[in-house]
């Protein structure tokens, strides 16, 4: 018999669907904001934009606690469908409500920075690396909500990812080998940036790894 | 399944042992935190058992647990569907997952259960979101159907509706039924095997017609002074002034001539309902767990 992770998958995505297309329409008006605006409506535009990936990094969650809270987590797992997979499937889905808007978002501001005079390309690399960070605030917040299957621990990862991009941000800002370069022509790539993209890289995949090893391991599903 | 245990802070399902043969309906009865929903959960490979063997049409469980629900159509009381989507949708999803779904027999479920496929879930009555879970399944023709409480909070004439409704499935005699409920007259109308669990134990289990004709309450008249005997398969003697009631759950014919010879004058040989039963095997049960 077939996997039923990809009906799974639709199902989710089904029922979701407006939110990311809501997402991508905010944040095409909060780049159309930092383009055409003036300086201070600009900057706006800019911290619009980021806001905007940071709730998409919340909604999918919404779908996994209300799996639970709604009481329909029995009627998927009385499918032909393992614990595993259904985490699998709800990851997956989460995934794409947030990757598919996040990468056409990042590649709408892309294309507004290499279009733009006005910003040098030096600041790609930083600008990928920092939004690189959503989405592994996406990722702890999902996988908490998928493990832990608790609306306390939900809200409060939530609440404290949050809260940390600022501080995070704060303290990437603050390494010196990550703004050398932003004020190149061109994009440079350099060993501070790609160990900061190897990191974020390294901590996404640990993410995805012990989410499914630790679903893998749950004896109870309902 | 053949000695589950399943042990929870405050619970514990102990050395369960339940066969339910192919094609038969067993109505699986305990009171409020007895075992049932644990039991069922183990069954489906949604709780893993922590000792025992759990087979569910030739799959071991939990390893197997998808491979079995191929062929498993689960239902439960507190089970509920996508509020934001039609019936429609959830006929469509289904029926996308199950090549064996019957669109034509979804389509007289449909009618019979009075229900909407445009409407969304959200707008249904409670009487019809059950309805609508058990078109879900009816409809895919699973092998084992398994209810975990599916007429709780029903009017009586959908729980009536439902009822029928089961039975014509499990016409079909390959088909199994697994039927758990507190409601005895729900069981007692569709069921041919009857479990009975309470506090994690199965306390007995056997087919309908032998409980009903084994089960027998004894109304006497006792001369004052006249201490009855004790006598095997008697589960309870209430005696109260010159009036006493035997309760047996092994009734045999010598059983009225053995208190007529210690003195008491039979007045009425009465049958019991599975509710009686169930009530008398609890109480016996426990009395046995407080002694021992």
């Amino acid at each position: 018999m077939n996997s039923l992770i990809p009906a799974l998958i639709r199902k989710d995505l089904q029922m979701t669907w407006v939110f990311p297309v809501l997402a991508v329409a905010t944040g095409c008006g909060a780049l159309a904001l930092f383009w055409f605006g003036s300086q201070p409506v600009s900057i706006s535009g800019m911290v619009a934009f980021f806001i905007v990936l940071v709730m998409l990094g919340v909604t999918p969650n919404v779908l996994i606690m209300n799996e639970r809270k709604k009481q329909t987590l029995a009627f998927v797992m009385s499918l032909p469908v393992s614990g595993s997979q259904y985490a699998l499937a709800k990851l997956a889905a989460a995934f794409g409500m947030f990757f598919v808007p996040w990468l056409l978002l990042i590649a709408l501001a892309l294309l507004l920075i290499v279009s733009t005079s006005e910003m040098p390309n030096g600041v790609i690399p930083l600008f990928f690396a920092l939004a690189l960070l959503p989405l592994i605030g996406f990722l702890v917040t999902t996988s908490v909500a998928i493990v832990a299957e608790s609306d306390t621990w939900s809200n409060v990862t939530m609440g404290a990812v949050n809260i940390s991009y600022s501080f995070v941000w704060i303290s990437v800002m603050a390494v010196p080998g990550l703004l050398a370069d932003v004020g190149s022509p061109v994009p440079v790539w350099n060993e501070t940036i790609l160990t900061a993209l190897g990191i974020e890289f390294g901590v996404i995949a640990t993410i995805f790894g012990s989410t499914l090893y630790l679903q893998s391991r749950k004896r109870d599903f309902i | 399944m053949r000695g589950v245990c399943k042990t929870y802070r405050f619970f514990m399902l102990n050395d369960v042992d339940l066969d339910l043969p192919a094609g038969h309906i067993m109505g699986f009865i305990g009171p409020n935190g007895a075992g049932k929903s644990t039991t069922i959960r183990i069954l489906l490979g949604l709780i893993h058992q922590d000792r025992g063997d759990v087979q569910v049409l030739g799959h071991r469980m939990p390893s197997e647990e998808v491979a079995a629900k191929w062929d498993i159509g689960f239902a439960s009381e507190d089970m509920r569907l996508y509020e934001v989507m039609t019936l429609g949708w959830h006929m469509r999803f289904i029926a996308s997952i199950y090549p064996a779904w019957d669109r034509t027999y979804a389509e007289t479920l449909l009618e019979r259960f009075g229900l909407v496929p445009e409407q969304k879930v959200r707008g249904l009555s409670h009487g019809q979101r059950v309805k609508a879970g058990l078109l879900l399944i009816l409809a895919r023709r699973p092998r084992l159907l398994v209810l975990d409480e599916p007429t709780t909070g029903l009017d009586p004439v959908a729980r009536h509706e439902i009822l029928r409704e089961l039975v014509a499935v499990v016409r079909d005699e390959g088909r199994s039924v697994l039927f758990s409920s507190h409601h005895t007259q729900d069981i007692e109308q569709i069921s041919d095997q009857i479990t009975f669990i309470d506090r994690g134990r199965i306390i007995d289990s056997m087919d309908k017609e032998s409980y009903l004709d084994r089960w027998r309450r004894v109304r006497m008249e006792v001369p004052s002074g006249t201490r009855l005997p004790t006598l095997p398969g008697i589960v309870k003697l209430q005696q109260n002034g010159r009036l006493a009631i035997a309760t047996a759950s092994a009734f045999q014919p010598d059983l009225p001539v053995a208190y007529e010879s210690a003195g008491a004058r039979v007045q009425r040989i009465e049958t019991m309902t599975l509710e009686e039963i169930f009530v008398a095997k609890v109480e016996q049960s426990r009395e046995e767990e407080a002694t021992a």
